[in-house]
C-alpha cells in the first residue's frame, strides 16, 4: 500500500470513491463527498432579472441600452441650443454669429429680438409713417394734395449712366408728368450743377472728358447723345439760373419748372 | 423538461430561446455555482450566482461548445465576479491557514473528527484550512466538475501546477484526517 498519492488516487478522490486497493483513502473521500453534498445543498435564489430572462426565454429588447447614446446627443444638442439661444437674445454673441442670430430670428420668427431691445427706436405713433415733410411756400405740408416733389434719396434706377457720373437732364425734365420721375429731379438738377461748374473748363461739344467716370471708364456715348445732353445741360443751367440760390435745393427750382410747364 | 436529458441538447435548446431549457440549465449547473461563490466567500451568494448566469446566458448565442466547454465559461465568470466582489469590498475573505493551534477542533480525535465531516460546516472547514490556489483547484474540480486543462484555464496557469496544486491538497487533507495526523513525507521530484 503506497502512501502517495498517484494520478490514479487523485482521480477517485475528486470523483467521490476510494479505489478498493486504498483503503486508507476512504476517510478523505467520503470527506470530499461531504463537503460537496454540504455546499451545493443549498440551490440559490434566482434574481429578479435573471428570472425574466428565464422566463423570456432570452435576453430583453433592451430600449434603455439601445437610446442611450440619442438620448445623450439629443439632451447635449438641446444644451448647446439653450446656450446660443439665451445669448442671440441677450445680444451676448460675437459679432457675426450675432448677426446671424439676428437674420435667423428674422427669418423665421415674425418678430425681431435683439436689436429694438438695445437701440430702441424713436417713438411712432400706430399709423403714421415716417415722412419728411416738405411744405410750400404757404407752409402746408407738399404731400397732402398734390404729388410728392420733395427731395428723396436718389433711387438706385436714376438715370445716372453707370461709370459716368453723368445723367440726362433733359430727358428727365421732358417726363416731370409722372409721380417717379419729380423724385429724380433734386438729383438731375444737383447733376445739372455738376455739369455747369465743369463747363468752363470742358466745351459742350467734346463731351469726352465727362463721359470718363472717376473710375476711367468710358461711357460709350455718341455723338448725337452728346448733343441732347449739351442741350440738357443748357436747360439745366438756366434751371439753376432760375431757382436763385445754390443753398435752396433743387425742389423750388422743379416747382418753377412745373408751373413753366403748366 | 426531462432531467435525464443531457446539457448538450438543453444548450442546444436554449440557443434557440427556449425558457424550459434555460431553466433546466439554472436548475443543473446553479447549486454548484452557489456552493462555489458561497464557500470562496461571497457575501450575497445568490445575488452573484444570478450574475454569473445572466452573463453566460447572454454569452450563449455565441457560445460554441458542450456541456464541459459551457460549465467551464460558467465557472471562469463566478471566478471573475468573485474578484470583481472582493475588489469592490477592498478586500480578499479572510484566508487563515489552518493549524492544530488555533483550530479548537483540534482537541477532538482524528477519529472524531473524520465522523464530523458529514456535517456541512465541517466539510466546509475541512477545505477552509487550505492555501487559496489549493482551495481554488479543488473546488473547482468537486463542485464545478472542471478538468485539469478547465481549471488551468480558469486559473491562468499550466495544467502541470494544477495538478501539483489539486495533489498537494489532497495530501493536506489526507494529513488532516490522519488518525497520528502524521503526514508521510512527500517523495522528492527531482529536478525541483
Amino acid at each position: 500500500m503506497s502512501m502517495f498519492l498517484t494520478d490514479e488516487d487523485v482521480e477517485s478522490l475528486l470523483s467521490g470513491v476510494a479505489s478498493v486497493d486504498r483503503p486508507d483513502l476512504r476517510r478523505l473521500a467520503d470527506a470530499l463527498l461531504a463537503y460537496e453534498e454540504a455546499t451545493t445543498d443549498i440551490p440559490p435564489v434566482a434574481s429578479a432579472e435573471l428570472a425574466a430572462f428565464i422566463a423570456r426565454g432570452g435576453p430583453p429588447t433592451s430600449q434603455k441600452t439601445c437610446s442611450r447614446r440619442p438620448r445623450r446627443m439629443a439632451v447635449a444638442v438641446g444644451c448647446v441650443a439653450a446656450l446660443v439661444g439665451g445669448l442671440g437674445i441677450a445680444g451676448a454673441l460675437p459679432a457675426a454669429a450675432q448677426a446671424t442670430f439676428n437674420r435667423v430670428v428674422s427669418d423665421l420668427t415674425p418678430f425681431e429680438v435683439s436689436m429694438r431691445a438695445r437701440t430702441p427706436e424713436p417713438t411712432e405713433q400706430p399709423g403714421q409713417a415716417p415722412q419728411e415733410v416738405t411744405t410750400d411756400d404757404a407752409g402746408v405740408p407738399a404731400d397732402r394734395d398734390e404729388p410728392d416733389v420733395s427731395p428723396a434719396p436718389a433711387p438706385a434706377h436714376e438715370t445716372r449712366e453707370p461709370g459716368t457720373g453723368q445723367s440726362h437732364p433733359g430727358h428727365d425734365v421732358d417726363v416731370d408728368d409722372d409721380e417717379e420721375g419729380s423724385k429724380d429731379r433734386p438729383s438731375e438738377s444737383r447733376d445739372a450743377r455738376h455739369d455747369d461748374e465743369s463747363d468752363p473748363e470742358e466745351p459742350d461739344d467734346s463731351g469726352s472728358g465727362n463721359d470718363e467716370g472717376p473710375n476711367g471708364s468710358a461711357s460709350g456715348s455718341d455723338d448725337s447723345a452728346d448733343s441732347e445732353e449739351a442741350d440738357g445741360l443748357e436747360e439745366a443751367d438756366g434751371l439753376e439760373e432760375s431757382s436763385g440760390s445754390e443753398g435752396s435745393g433743387g425742389s423750388e427750382g422743379f416747382e418753377e419748372l412745373e408751373v413753366s410747364d403748366e | 423538461m426531462d432531467r435525464d436529458v443531457p446539457l448538450n441538447d438543453v444548450l442546444f435548446r436554449a440557443r434557440s430561446g427556449s425558457p424550459e431549457a434555460y431553466a433546466e440549465i439554472w436548475r443543473r449547473l446553479s447549486p454548484s455555482v452557489g456552493g462555489f461563490v458561497r464557500s470562496r466567500g461571497s457575501r450575497e451568494p445568490d445575488d452573484l450566482t444570478s450574475e454569473v448566469f445572466l452573463a453566460a446566458f447572454r454569452a450563449l448565442p455565441s457560445f460554441v461548445g458542450g456541456e464541459r466547454e459551457f460549465r467551464g465559461l460558467v465557472f471562469t465568470i463566478a471566478k471573475r465576479r468573485l474578484v470583481d466582489e472582493f475588489r469592490r469590498r477592498g478586500r480578499r475573505p479572510i484566508e487563515l491557514p489552518w493549524s492544530a493551534e488555533t483550530d479548537h477542533r483540534s482537541a477532538i480525535s482524528a477519529e472524531q473528527a473524520a465522523l464530523q465531516v458529514h456535517g456541512t460546516h465541517e466539510a466546509a472547514a475541512l477545505l477552509r484550512g487550505l492555501a487559496p490556489d489549493q482551495r481554488d483547484v479543488l473546488e473547482l474540480r468537486i463542485l464545478g466538475d472542471l478538468t485539469v486543462d478547465q481549471i488551468a484555464a480558469v486559473l491562468h496557469k499550466s495544467p502541470g501546477a494544477v495538478k501539483a496544486l489539486q495533489r498537494r491538497g489532497l495530501e493536506s487533507l489526507r494529513r488532516k484526517l490522519e488518525p497520528s495526523g502524521r503526514a508521510p513525507i512527500a517523495p522528492q521530484i527531482e529536478g525541483r
